[in-house]
């Protein structure tokens, strides 16, 4: 397939509802029906890369880094993290981004999925979504779920806690620390030159940041947010996936009032955008011709 | 009979440092039911107003922040007035504060209901009440206008330096800076190389220091974004430096002749003319006015097309300055605009006017010429009310967010211990009043202020030292650790006692 959306990005600064600045890129026609892409913790908006290649010429792609992570500012204090704060950033794209009157996809990976959610009550989303993909994410019990560290009852969802919300700097990247972040975050037979973008994006978050959106993630419950989402939803999760296994992706589909579909790739982990691309740029594309607006 | 107007728990007046700290401690406590109100549209106070040319701090702002709040990304070690701006505002957005803040709610009077155990505030936009009021108006809000024969005659453009007129263009422009204080400058560097000639008219002049004022580099932000502690390390030493200048200032006045050398090196290296110098150069102690820094001022006023006038201002005529010698003759100076660089109402802080005791007498009558409170935060006679930047609570060489963090604390104390405690009133004694105020003036005794030579805001009308904290700061964050109920009247919230509450 032919590599589409490449060449520089319309890019610029939206102010979130609290004063923080949010970077966002814009590619494609600006008369098209438009996506809204969030990505996922501890990367940047380079996480949807492989998905915006292969998505249909015609779509206007819109892309922002969440707060804390690539160019977006970080907040100064810890009452800058929050569900509500990522739903706060969202809102603030989707106003400046999406054109009055007309819908948007918008896809959210992980981190980016919790955002959605968060935003299911919101009056700017509920006007502006047209239609929503979820993949690789959940609503509640993320520690609870994980499977990344196989230990017996709650020992296993307490060192996930642990794992969430630790600072630690990762210092320079090297086989060590890409051998854990394959294991945890991806499934086995990940594309080794996926593997070094995801590592690379990980290793450029700030870890204080990092650790600061795991805590938010330990105790995270966007359930009533969730259940408000009344948009058409597909909801995708990988077999493989140990951060947020498919128990969360029958979860959310039993929450979510919209949802119409829900996928399970098989041998797909974490990274849903890096290792299962054209499984979801197919389902954007379908999701905006369906329900998009140009 | 109206409808009673909106009563909640606390009301602060102003959104700049002091009244954004409380907010975000009460938001901390979990106490919501609190409102901000503040005259303009928009969160700032001071650093909002004062959007003049070059407007930067002199405090390094790794330390001139909130502790709750450090930046990590400050761009310069002294930053300008946007970013500390940006800054304010986007702690408050972040805290939610905006929703508790009603803008254009200039307060024109609080009264004290002794019967209601509340404050009756009366705003531009209608009244409301409150058990507890905190004022954060600051010393430094309005603007003060000098006294000048004929200055309501001038035909041309005439703004003080915090209401600066961006719509009047200085090019080519004949302008007047009356005064040389913090603001002057900085301003005036940034206007000389546009104006067309600049007239400065200096009563004393300031001290000047070199100030290390560069890019904060990108390794020092990785450090402070990166490695937990580093920025504190940063804080608290650039904290101590600062402290270490009271050994100066106030222990051993003499100490500050180091400081002059410093000051008149600077000089020196700038300004080449001998007459221009020996009218720069001050006749004071170092540290007596506050010390100013700046490493543009001294080059643009050696620049051509400034004239430094150093003899007294007699009239403001429709297009002139008139000044006299000290033989008596008189100088007509022409000029189209006049800045003025004056200062602001330090020793008479306007909010003073507008609080107002159960006998209905305001606290600028209550204090008289003896302005005081205790612990810079209560003042006797005025229940449940909370003065941030309060009386003697000024500083000259360190960062006043520090001073206001501990009032916050204090303020924030009491609150609790009354709620522990079902108290619902408390008014400090005048005795502890009395003898706190005593402290202070022997602790002023033989400090550069009072014995340094000079005539500076600090001091009120009769010498007395009522803004400026007199000593080390980590004292007054000591004393202002912990509430001390026994230096107060408190009244027992009897709705709350098991009587009440077994009868209803």
């Amino acid at each position: 397939m032919a590599i589409r959306h490449v060449g520089p990005a319309r890019e610029l600064q939206v102010r979130s509802d609290d004063g923080t600045l949010l970077h966002v890129e814009v590619r494609g026609p600006e008369d098209g029906p438009t996506v809204v892409l969030s990505h996922c913790w501890a990367t940047s908006l380079a996480s949807w890369g492989p998905v915006v290649r292969e998505l249909e010429p015609n779509l206007r792609v819109v892309l922002y880094d969440q707060r804390g992570h690539g160019r977006s500012q970080p907040p100064l204090t810890r009452a800058g993290y929050g569900p509500h704060k990522l739903a706060d950033d969202l809102c603030a794209v989707l106003e400046a981004t999406v054109p009055e009157g007309r819908k948007a996809v918008v896809a959210g990976h992980s981190m980016g999925g919790m955002t959605i959610m968060a935003s299911g009550e919101r009056d700017i989303f509920r006007d502006k979504a047209g239609a929503v993909l979820l993949t690789n994410t959940g609503a509640v019990e993320l520690p609870q779920r994980s499977t990344v560290f196989p230990l017996p009852g709650p020992a296993g969802s307490l060192a996930a806690r642990g794992f969430l919300r630790a600072p630690l700097p990762l210092g320079p990247r090297n086989p060590a620390t890409t051998a854990a972040l394959k294991y945890i975050t991806m499934g086995k037979k990940a594309d080794p030159r996926m593997v070094q973008l995801c590592v690379r994006m990980v290793h450029e978050c700030n870890s204080i940041v990092r650790g600061r959106w795991g805590a938010v993630m330990n105790e995270l419950d966007v359930d009533r947010g969730a259940s408000r989402i009344t948009a058409p939803t597909v909801v995708v999760a990988g077999t493989d996936d140990k951060m947020t296994p498919p128990w969360h992706a029958n979860h959310m589909a039993s929450v979510i009032p919209g949802a119409i579909l829900s996928m399970e790739i098989d041998g797909a982990g974490h990274m849903g955008p890096l290792e299962m691309p054209g499984v979801l740029s197919e389902q954007v594309g379908k999701l905006a011709n369906e329900h998009a607006t140009a | 009979m109206t409808e009673a107007p909106p009563h909640h728990r606390v009301a602060v007046i102003g959104s700049g440092f002091a009244g954004i700290g409380m907010a975000v401690r009460l938001k901390q406590a979990g106490l919501d039911d609190f409102v901000v109100l503040e005259r303009a549209n928009e969160l700032g106070g001071t650093w909002r107003d004062n959007d003049y040319p070059g407007a930067a701090c002199d405090v390094p702002s790794h330390l001139y922040s909130w502790s709750f709040a450090l930046n990590p990304t400050w761009s310069r070690t002294f930053s300008r007035r946007s970013e500390i701006w940006d800054y304010m505002k986007r702690v408050a957005g972040e805290y939610e504060i905006p929703k508790h803040v009603y803008f254009d709610h200039d307060v024109k009077s609080a009264h004290w209901e002794p019967e209601h155990n509340r404050w009756r505030i009366e705003t531009e936009h209608g009244t409301l009440t409150a058990q507890f009021l905190v004022t954060g108006a600051g010393p430094l809000a309005d603007p003060s206008i000098p006294d000048i024969k004929g200055i309501d005659t001038f035909e041309g453009t005439m703004f003080h330096s915090a209401r600066w007129d961006h719509d009047h263009d200085l090019t080519g422009r004949k302008v007047a800076v009356i005064g040389t204080g913090a603001s002057a400058i900085q301003f005036v560097p940034e206007i000389q190389p546009r104006v067309g000639e600049l007239k400065l008219f200096q009563r004393t002049a300031p001290w000047v220091m070199y100030r290390h004022d560069r890019d904060i580099t990108g390794l020092e932000r990785w450090l402070y974004q990166n490695i937990p502690g580093a920025q504190q390390v940063a804080r608290k030493s650039i904290y101590w430096g600062r402290e270490s200048y009271i050994f100066g200032f106030a222990k051993n006045p003499k100490l500050l002749k180091i400081v002059e050398a410093l000051g008149r090196s600077n000089l020196n290296r700038s300004v080449d003319d001998p007459e221009l110098r020996a009218k720069l150069t001050p006749s004071f102690r170092a540290g007596c006015k506050r010390i100013l820094m700046s490493n543009d001022y001294y080059p643009a006023l050696a620049r051509p097309n400034v004239d430094v006038v150093t003899d007294g201002i007699v009239e403001v005529r429709a297009n002139s300055v008139v000044t006299r010698d000290p033989s008596g003759e008189e100088t007509e100076h022409e000029v189209d605009t006049i800045i003025l660089g004056t200062g602001f109402h330090v020793t008479d802080p306007p909010v003073a006017e507008r609080m107002f005791n159960d006998d209905g007498r305001s606290l600028s009558e209550h204090w008289g010429d003896d302005v005081q409170a205790y612990r810079g935060t209560t003042v006797a006679g005025f229940p449940n009310a909370f003065v941030l930047a309060g009386p003697n609570t000024g500083l000259g060489h360190t960062s006043q967010v520090f001073m206001i963090e501990a009032q916050i604390r204090y303020t924030m104390q009491a609150l609790k211990y009354l709620c522990r405690n079902g108290l619902d009133r408390l008014d400090v004694r005048p005795e502890a009043q009395r003898r706190y105020n005593d402290m202070l003036a022997r602790n002023t005794e033989g400090t550069v202020w009072v014995s340094g030579g000079c005539d500076s805001w600090y001091l009120n009308e009769q010498g007395r030292n009522t803004t400026l904290w007199p000593t080390f700061t980590w004292s007054f964050a000591l004393r202002t650790r912990w509430f001390d109920p026994h230096n107060y009247d408190l009244r027992v919230d009897r709705s709350r006692t098991r009587r009440a509450r077994a009868a209803a």
